[in-house]
């Protein structure tokens, strides 16, 4: 009976992209997508993760985990399998798997669905598994800890590097991010600022007024927060206030900084806790509601399977299907960061061993579904409109009109008026060439929503879906900083040991500023790049997220290896070697491609040549050209930093498969679990 | 039976039924949330010899203790 129903699942699945595959014409229903990757998701979980499970890695639900053993009610803490799915899920998902689909749809949504369902099956999930794995036998400790154990100093200081710069830029682009979707947006920018407030009033009811009621602060900050959405409204309907909060790029970006600087210096429960608390309910709310959206209106997709952009000539950013399909989208197939946080709370939380099969791989896949969703929302677009949308205005000509004919020349219709009455009825004043994924991601869902609830409130939304989505980026933002501080610190203290002590004022404000100003430095840029900086700023972030992901399966390998599973360390290897593909290729080509559009200093020397020719402003130019320089850097060190890694990693392998160092690993000792299973 | 760590107080009713406290400790768990009564549950049951901390004090002490790594991804 239960194999008649994994036949059908599977078939299902079979089904769905069969007729992805072969289908041509106008359009087609997203039903098939979801049907191909939910199929797909579950055969997967049923099948290769119980294999990981049982085969590769091991669970054994006789061992006490860290939980029980260290059980302190408080960091440690035995959690129910579901309870702590919702916590692990609510930590891994952000904006990434949301904007990277959105992007990557350039190329058609086939190629990037293909790659979310497939890379996370056999990648992505599976680093998150085998490090979350990891960490649960060594009582929780960091990706770091763990590769300087087990592979060595240099590699831990390497891995540590590595996580802090990626961290740099992932705060700058996400950064970015929010500032291009709040730019002349005066609805969006009253509504993510009452956050603030609201953050602030939540942490003094919950610290205190009425210390501990964490859940009653919420409830108020949410209920705030829809009021304020609504106030926004009425703050870009009004003649006087409307001025006020319509903001410039550069004027928001500074904002942000400042912003990133007090999260990080203030204490955690006045502003960094609150925001957190409330982003994580509207994030699982909101992405719960857009599942039901889409499965109760099943959109027809606009966006055609194959775009003639595949060549790499594409407006939103450069670069041909390989490898930047698969840089574009990190997150939701493979990202490396999710390392941090599978070897952060989650492991100190696990009841039974077992459960790190459907937290570790099943949270994953949920986040690829997350990813899905972001491809279909982007997909019932009208071509025309996403392009409009997300093209930068340098490559749209500069105009609404130029906008059309050059769209026109691409292959798909739009017209002038079509974007007027859009952005009209999205409340903005306009929508052309707002890059960053984040503005079409809010057509996409308000179009979704508009579906289940009628199309009278659309503009309101639009605005909801972006104060979602700079919600939870801003989180991301302060948090980044915060522990982009202590990592600092920690760096620093060696050095100089004052600067190592994390309470120390002058070593926070210090250590503060320098993070800041790294990420602010690269948002600015960004701001003030005529080509809107998500060109060379996202992929240098997927870049740096899938290397992180390189550091984390070496790491997983090294593990498996050790722990006398060489022969099923194909699992973390295959990943590990198609990853190392896609980002050297892809590191290559930004740093040293012929094309001024994809490489950093070609475009660099293009720039040059144009100064040369006196046709652009000295002091701009001479920007241009030093920040093309500076991310050709900044590749180069990414590349370098993990080459390293993967080049101990795989010494190590080799010691140990020779018999010339002993297989052991630094897994903490068997405790019988006094748990009844 | 009655474990530690929020589980405490199952009814009868099967695994998806459960009181108003436990569905919010559980949504407290879900979010990251302190939860001081199962922190107090906890030292009375295994530590008996200690006193518990006082609200305040846990609750600096839990968001210390879940300040410092990532929490957050993108």
């Amino acid at each position: 009976m239960k194999a008649i129903a994994w036949i059908l699942v599977a078939l299902a699945g079979a089904t769905g992209w069969t007729v992805l595959a072969l289908h041509r014409g106008e359009t087609i229903s997203a039903a098939w997508l979801l049907m191909a990757a939910v199929g797909s998701y579950l055969v997967a979980y049923r099948f290769y993760s119980r294999f990981l499970a049982t085969t590769v890695l091991g669970l054994d639900d006789r061992r006490a985990t860290p939980a029980e053993r260290l059980n302190n009610g408080r960091d440690f803490v035995p959690t129910g399998r579901w309870v702590l799915f919702g916590h692990h899920f609510a930590a891994i998902a952000g904006a990434g798997p949301l904007v990277g689909p959105v992007l990557a749809a350039q190329f058609g949504y086939l190629p990037g669905t293909i790659w979310i369902v497939a890379g996370v099956i056999l990648a992505g999930a599976v680093q998150d598994f085998v490090i979350l794995f990891g960490s649960l036998r060594r009582d929780g400790k960091s990706l770091g800890q763990m590769a300087k154990e087990e592979i060595g100093p240099v590699t831990g200081l390497a891995a540590m590097t590595a996580v802090l710069s990626i961290m740099i830029i992932l705060l700058a682009v996400l950064a970015l991010i929010v500032v291009n979707a709040l730019k002349g947006s005066p609805w969006g920018v009253f509504t993510i600022a009452c956050t603030i407030p609201i953050a602030m009033l939540m942490g003094f009811w919950m610290k205190v007024w009425r210390p501990g009621r964490t859940l009653e602060a919420t409830a108020i900050g949410i209920v705030l927060l829809l009021a304020s959405l609504e106030g926004g409204r009425l703050v870009a309907a009004s003649p006087v206030l409307a001025p006020l909060f319509t903001l410039g790029g550069v004027t928001l970006a500074w904002a942000m900084i400042a912003y990133g600087f007090a999260a990080s210096v203030l204490p955690v429960w006045m502003l960094l806790l609150p925001r957190d608390y409330l982003s994580t309910f509207v994030k699982i709310g909101t992405i719960l509601l857009l599942a039901v959206g889409i499965v109760a209106v099943l959109p027809p997709l606009r966006l055609p399977a194959l775009t003639p952009f595949i060549d790499g000539s594409g407006p939103v950013f450069a670069g041909k299907l390989f490898p930047f399909a698969f840089i574009t989208i990190a997150c939701g197939a493979i990202s490396g960061f999710h390392a941090l946080v599978a070897s952060g709370t989650t492991p100190k939380m696990l009841r039974r061993e077992a459960d790190a099969r459907l937290i570790g791989y099943g949270g994953m896949l949920t986040e690829s579904f997350v990813a899905v969703m972001a491809m279909c929302a982007a997909a019932v677009l009208d071509p025309g409109v996403y392009f409009a949308i997300n093209s930068p205005l340098a490559a749209l000509g500069g105009s609404a009109a130029s906008a059309a004919e050059t769209i026109r020349g691409w292959g798909f219709t739009v017209t002038p008026e079509q974007m007027d009455s859009l952005a009209r009825q999205m409340g903005e004043t306009t929508l052309l060439a707002r890059v960053g994924g984040a503005p079409s991601l809010a057509v996409g869902m308000a179009q979704i929503f508009g579906g289940v609830f009628g199309d009278g409130l659309l503009a309101l939304w639009y605005h909801f879906a972006i104060m979602f989505e700079a919600l939870f980026i801003l989180t991301t933002v302060d948090a980044g900083t915060r522990v982009g501080r202590f990592m600092l610190q920690e760096l620093a203290g060696h050095f100089w040991t004052p600067l190592g002590r994390t309470s120390w004022y002058p070593s926070i404000l210090f250590s503060s500023a320098v993070v800041v100003a790294g990420w602010g430095y690269f948002l600015i840029q960004g701001v003030l790049d005529p080509l809107g900086g998500i060109n060379s700023l996202w992929p240098l972030f997927g870049i740096s997220n899938q290397l992180l992901a390189g550091v984390a399966l070496c790491v997983g390998t090294t593990l498996l290896i050790k722990a006398g599973k060489a022969r099923h360390a194909w699992v973390t290897l295959l990943p590990l070697a198609w990853v190392l593909t896609v980002t050297f290729t892809a590191g290559w080509q930004k740093i040293f491609s012929k094309d001024p559009r994809l490489g950093f200093l070609a475009h660099a020397r293009a720039t040059s040549a144009k100064l040369a020719a006196s046709s652009l402003d000295p002091a701009q130019g001479a920007r241009l050209v030093f920040n093309d320089q500076l991310d050709a850097l900044v590749a180069a060190l990414f590349v370098a930093v993990v080459l390293l890694v993967v080049v101990m990693s795989a010494r190590e392998w080799l010691l140990v498969l020779r018999g010339r160092k002993p297989a052991e690993t630094r897994e903490t000792a068997f405790v019988e679990t006094a748990y009844a299973n | 039976m009655r474990t530690e760590g929020g589980r405490a107080g199952r009814r009868a009713g099967g695994k998806w039924c459960v009181s108003w406290r436990e569905l919010l400790a559980r949504v407290r768990q879900v979010a990251g949330m302190p939860d001081y009564e199962a922190y107090v549950a906890h030292v009375l049951a295994r530590h008996p010899d200690r006193a518990p901390l006082s609200e305040r004090e846990f609750f600096d002490g839990f968001v210390r203790s879940r300040s410092g790594g990532v929490t957050r991804c993108c």
